[in-house]
């Protein structure tokens, strides 16, 4: 048994080794069902710098305003012990990514409206609207790239949906 | 100290810190505002749309870790490890599901979890010392590739990084990234010493000095304190310590200041 275990975390170990050199990340991928190899690069080479921010209009009205999806939390002294902010951030940023990567592949919008990532959005913001009691007919969201803390400060456009009845 | 104390030290350290580390990010997720919940648990399935059953499973591994550690102190061996087991499944089941928001500490925690599942398998002598070994190895890897990532990359060189990492809405603090653009030699010792604290501990684990690990050991929980603080990655604070009783065994074990 004793071997056993030692072969399979020699195994890991290699395995995490070459997971840290890009060229062997697609490769390994294949295995990694449970996505337990670690990328320990952390910011870096490329730091995080800019953000992905969700934005969203209502009601196929063309003169209403775009809102954002405001997630932002003022800092304060708890975060080094509890910090629930980080997980729906970052998974928010996760999403936005996915679907990025998918438009680069399906250029179809309508197609687009069918992946889990764009529904997942589109959830978020239904459930955020109907939590603040506004009631919506449909919508569309967009994604962009901002610079800077809480004002939005617009860098880039990346994404940007159709209209969706909800 | 007998070599069997240290282990027994060591792997009481890291379960400690494994189990905390679960509870707080157990909690936390149980908090995640109702319209971000899909960014946590994002596949379009029945359980991922119900929110209240993932509340129900997080209790089950709250639940788990407590009887956990109950058992652990009670020197209860049987029930310890099937209450570990089960919260090793539960939390598997919930990070596969996580297919969004997850980081490198949620990756450390659950290959933590599985690693000592998985040493229930050997005999008493090796159930302990295995898993810590194999922990301290994986952030010994861990810290050499961050450290190399930052120096060889040419924005961390340049040392005007850290203004824009905290200038920004998931990660900053608007009046620190204001402060250090303001003092660039300010933020360019930072960003240097950075990469410094992480090539630290590859370094002195060559080293066959113990004080000199020690000291590199403390210099890391203390970026990751500042991290913390300054990012709110809490989750990287409770849980890579987890791993620190496996690295210093290890470097005694190489450098044959602890004997087997």
């Amino acid at each position: 048994m004793l071997i056993f275990v030692i072969i399979v975390l020699a195994i890991f170990m290699v395995a995490s080794t070459l997971y840290q050199i890009k060229y062997f990340q697609k490769y390994l991928n294949e295995f990694d069902k449970l996505q337990l190899l670690p990328n320990y690069s952390f910011f870096a080479p490329k730091p995080y710098a800019n953000d992905f921010r969700l934005v969203y209009k209502l009601n196929e009205d063309l003169n209403s305003n775009w809102e954002e999806l405001d997630m932002y939390k003022e800092f304060t002294f708890k975060r080094i012990i509890w910090n629930p902010f980080k997980y729906y951030n970052k998974g928010m940023i996760d999403i936005c990514q996915y679907l990025i990567q998918e438009q680069n592949v399906i250029n179809d919008k309508e197609v687009l409206k069918s992946s889990v990532n764009h529904i997942n959005i589109i959830l978020s913001i239904y459930r955020f609207l109907k939590d603040n009691n506004i009631n919506v007919e449909s919508v569309k969201f967009a994604i962009i790239t901002s610079e800077g803390d809480k004002d939005l400060k617009i860098k880039s456009l990346v994404f940007c949906s159709n209209f969706q009845n909800i | 100290m007998e070599f069997s104390n240290l282990v027994n030290i060591g792997y009481v350290i890291s379960l400690v810190t494994i189990l905390f580390s679960t509870l707080i990010s157990v909690l936390e997720l149980s908090t995640i505002p109702n319209h971000y919940f899909n960014f946590i648990y994002p596949q379009i399935n029945e359980l991922n749309l119900n929110k209240n059953k993932w509340l129900k499973i997080h209790l089950l591994q709250i639940i788990a870790i407590v009887i956990t550690v109950v058992f652990f102190f009670s020197k209860i061996d049987m029930l310890f490890k099937i209450s570990f087991l089960a919260l090793t499944m539960l939390t598997l089941y919930s990070y596969v599901n996580r297919t969004a928001g997850k980081d490198g500490a949620d990756q450390l925690r659950m290959l933590a979890l599985l690693v000592f599942s998985l040493c229930f398998l050997l005999n008493a002598n090796f159930e302990r010392i295995v898993p810590l070994c194999f922990l301290g190895a994986q952030v010994v890897l861990g810290y050499t590739t961050s450290g190399i990532a930052k120096l060889i990359s040419p924005y961390w060189r340049k040392g005007d990084v850290l203004h824009l990492i905290f200038g920004t809405y998931s990660y900053g603090i608007p009046k620190i990234a204001k402060y250090i653009k303001a003092y660039p030699k300010i933020e360019k010792i930072m960003s240097y010493s950075a990469v410094l604290v992480m090539l630290a501990i590859p370094i002195t684990f060559i080293i066959p000095n113990q004080y000199a690990i020690l000291i590199a050991l403390g210099a890391i929980f203390s970026f990751h304190f500042a991290t913390a603080v300054l990012m709110g990655l809490n989750d990287f604070l409770y849980t890579f310590p987890l791993t620190y009783p496996g690295v210093i065994l290890l470097h005694g074990l190489i450098h044959n200041y602890i004997i087997l």
